[in-house]
């Protein structure tokens, strides 16, 4: 009789101290933490020690704050195959990433097709590579639009009319005075009056919504307006030949081992899913290999502007054609 | 049953003052995480705001020296959007944000949020100079706008945040005093507790003392009466059966005594009628000779002792002994005939014999 009372009272004992200590493990586990009151941290990829960044400028042509995710997601993934941080680099204007191709703040940079002519033009500069997109786009084309309610129906109507552009573009600004040219409105007594925008977005949106009678656009941001815009109809004025879209240009004394070894990371991006994952953050489902010759268009509207080349407001004179395979 | 009715009294007495102390732990926890509620939270949302203040500025600076030409790269000006757009959104995640004061304030942001990142992001790009000082006039009256709302809105979280400290504070006056009645009520009923425990005890050991006292002083008709159901009642029942054996004994011995004393009446009884009866024949022949009527009334003295001894001993109740020359002991007879023996003290709650 008196073990039992024993066992109980050493059982009632023990719940006792397994209860205060529950009670202060409980107790501790909830002890108020402060939290992380911070912004957030950038994860910087990983890097071989010793190697420098490689600096991949851009050119905004539209959503800035868009096109800067993009680019992070394919140069993450840039970082962890060459071994080496992988930085963007953002500038406002193609005179600024030709200054840091100069100045060798960068080393290579996605380029405008215009972009990447004057470059390769007067920086030396190499091409390497284009993106195709899920569609097989890999090329672009410039074309002049009005809203279909424009009285305006040929080029040869803009005269003395406002035609919204963007500099140093192929679309949005050599092609349309190109355009212009060919129909004969530069050296007209009304010439069109040009108002340049930052985008190829607001081109759209200031000719829709008035401000401008004109724009001149580039037509897979134009496509893309419409497929999200079906009640809005557009009048296509003029539409050019295609130049690779997005070519990526590196500098000319970078040297042919990291040239090499970036185009051939990209252009074998495509072949495991994590690459095929970056690429496909990045708008794309794979890096084709892009000549210069595949500009040619460029170099002939060029050539066919002569002295109006001041007009597209391109400092310095015109990029000289480089030595092509004949009938180019 | 002594020792369970002391583990069921005592464990009962520590659970509960163990609930009160758990419940005191838990409630005191919740103030503390409500502490670090508005530590954490409320400082966090009115840190968040002026860093939103301070996001706007560095926005517009970027503007501006782009504008100027001191900067050719955009980065730092998407850094700063994208951290104003972040603090935007985790403003938004504030519970206080959700509340009426705050909420139409909050929204306006988000409102004016998005054309604030378009006419940032066309302005970065724009080479007209037309567009470009309509998305900086655009920009900055936006901006002026999302400042003024950030700071009504640093206005709503410091309010909230004191008017949460001063709950907090009124919480924790109210819980302390709480408490403080809890627990004295525990140590109240502690006490009852314990004094119940001490009486369960102390009242049978009191009562065994007296008996056993009574005992000492030969009231061998003296009982315990307990009715605990406890060690303490055996114990009490083991007194009362060494008392009734001794009760019992006593009483065989008086009755020897009176038999003794029977004996004694009859021997002697004829005996003494005799010698009367010579003294009475004695008397008659005296005639006036003092000194035998003086020795003749001497020896009726002494027979009418013994008659009165041996009467004595007939009517003994109990025995009580008395010190004897050379150390022996011999009945007092006074003594042994009275009914009542003196008391060692009342005991008015004890049971009559059985």
């Amino acid at each position: 009789m008196k073990l039992i009372w024993v066992i109980l009272t050493v059982v009632l004992v023990v719940f006792l101290v397994v209860l205060l200590v529950d009670g202060l493990v409980i107790w501790l586990l909830q002890m108020p933490v402060g939290e992380d009151a911070g912004g957030r941290v950038a994860v910087a990829p990983p890097a071989a020690p010793g190697k420098e960044a490689l600096r991949i400028g851009l050119v905004p042509e539209r959503d800035i704050f868009q096109l800067r995710k993009r680019y992070l997601v394919l140069t993450e993934c840039l970082a962890k195959r060459l071994g080496r941080p992988v930085e963007v680099v953002t500038v406002n204007t193609y005179q600024a990433v030709i200054q840091d191709f100069a100045e060798r703040k960068v080393d290579a940079a996605f380029l405008g097709s215009l972009v990447a002519v004057l470059t390769v033009d007067r920086l030396g500069a190499q091409v390497l590579v284009k993106p195709v997109t899920e569609d097989g786009v890999s090329t672009y084309r410039g074309v002049i639009i009005v809203p279909e309610s424009s009285p305006v129906r040929r080029v040869e109507d803009l005269a003395g009319r406002s035609v919204a552009m963007v500099k140093t573009t192929l679309a949005g600004d050599l092609f349309p005075i190109y355009a212009m040219h060919e129909a004969g409105l530069l050296k007209s007594a009304a010439p069109p009056r040009v108002v340049w925008v930052g985008t190829h977005d607001e081109v759209i949106l200031e000719t829709l919504a008035g401000r401008v009678d004109a724009g001149a656009v580039k037509n897979l941001r134009l496509d893309a307006f419409e497929a999200t815009h079906p009640d809005v109809k557009i009048r296509r004025l003029a539409t050019s030949d295609e130049v690779p879209n997005d070519a990526l240009v590196v500098r000319g004394d970078l040297g042919p081992t990291v040239g090499a070894e970036l185009r051939d990371v990209l252009l074998a991006m495509e072949k495991d899913p994590e690459g095929a994952q970056a690429l496909k953050g990045f708008g794309a489902v794979r890096f084709v290999p892009c000549r210069i010759e595949e500009f040619a268009t460029i170099y002939r509207m060029i050539e066919a502007l002569g002295d109006q080349w001041e007009r597209l407001g391109i400092d310095g004179p015109p990029p000289q054609r480089p030595s092509l395979p004949a009938g180019l | 049953m002594l020792r369970r009715k002391l583990l069921l009294t005592l464990g009962s007495l520590v659970l509960v003052l163990v609930i009160v102390t758990a419940a005191a732990v838990w409630m005191l926890q919740i103030v503390l995480r409500d502490l670090d509620h508005v530590q954490n939270h409320a400082a966090v949302l009115v840190e968040d705001v002026g860093r939103l203040g301070q996001a706007i500025t560095e926005v517009e600076v970027e503007l501006y020296e782009l504008e100027l030409g001191k900067a050719r790269h955009l980065d730092s000006l998407i850094e700063g959007v994208e951290r104003l757009r972040n603090l935007v959104q985790r403003l938004g995640e504030h519970y206080v944000i959700k509340g009426e004061a705050s909420r139409p304030r909050y929204d306006r942001i988000q409102t004016l949020l998005p054309p604030f990142e378009g006419h940032i992001g066309s302005l970065a790009t724009t080479r007209d100079t037309g567009l470009a000082e309509f998305h900086t006039r655009e920009a900055l009256t936006v901006s002026v706008a999302i400042r003024r709302e950030a700071l009504a809105l640093g206005e709503a979280a410091h309010a909230h945040a004191r008017e949460e400290s001063q709950s907090l504070v009124s919480r924790f006056r109210w819980l302390v005093l709480g408490l403080s009645i809890i627990f004295l009520l525990a140590i109240d009923v502690a006490v009852l507790v314990l004094w119940r425990t001490a009486a369960m005890i102390l009242r049978p050991v009191d009562r065994l003392i007296e008996a056993t006292q009574e005992l000492a002083a030969e009231h061998f008709d003296h009982r315990v009466a307990l009715d605990q159901k406890d060690e303490f009642d055996q114990l009490g029942l083991a007194y009362n059966r060494l008392a009734e054996q001794l009760q019992a004994h006593e009483q065989h011995k008086v009755e020897v005594l009176a038999q003794v004393a029977r004996t004694l009446n009859h021997e002697l009884n004829n005996a003494i009628a005799i010698i009367e009866l010579q003294l009475t024949l004695l008397q008659d022949n005296v005639n006036g000779r003092e000194g035998t009527e003086k020795r003749l009334r001497q020896i009726r003295e002494n027979l009418e002792r013994m008659t009165r001894t041996v009467q004595s001993l007939k009517h003994i109740r109990r025995i009580v002994l008395t010190e004897y020359p050379d150390g022996e002991k011999m009945l007092d007879l006074e003594q042994s005939i009275q009914t009542d023996p003196p008391t060692v003290r009342s005991s008015a709650d004890a049971k009559p014999p059985r």
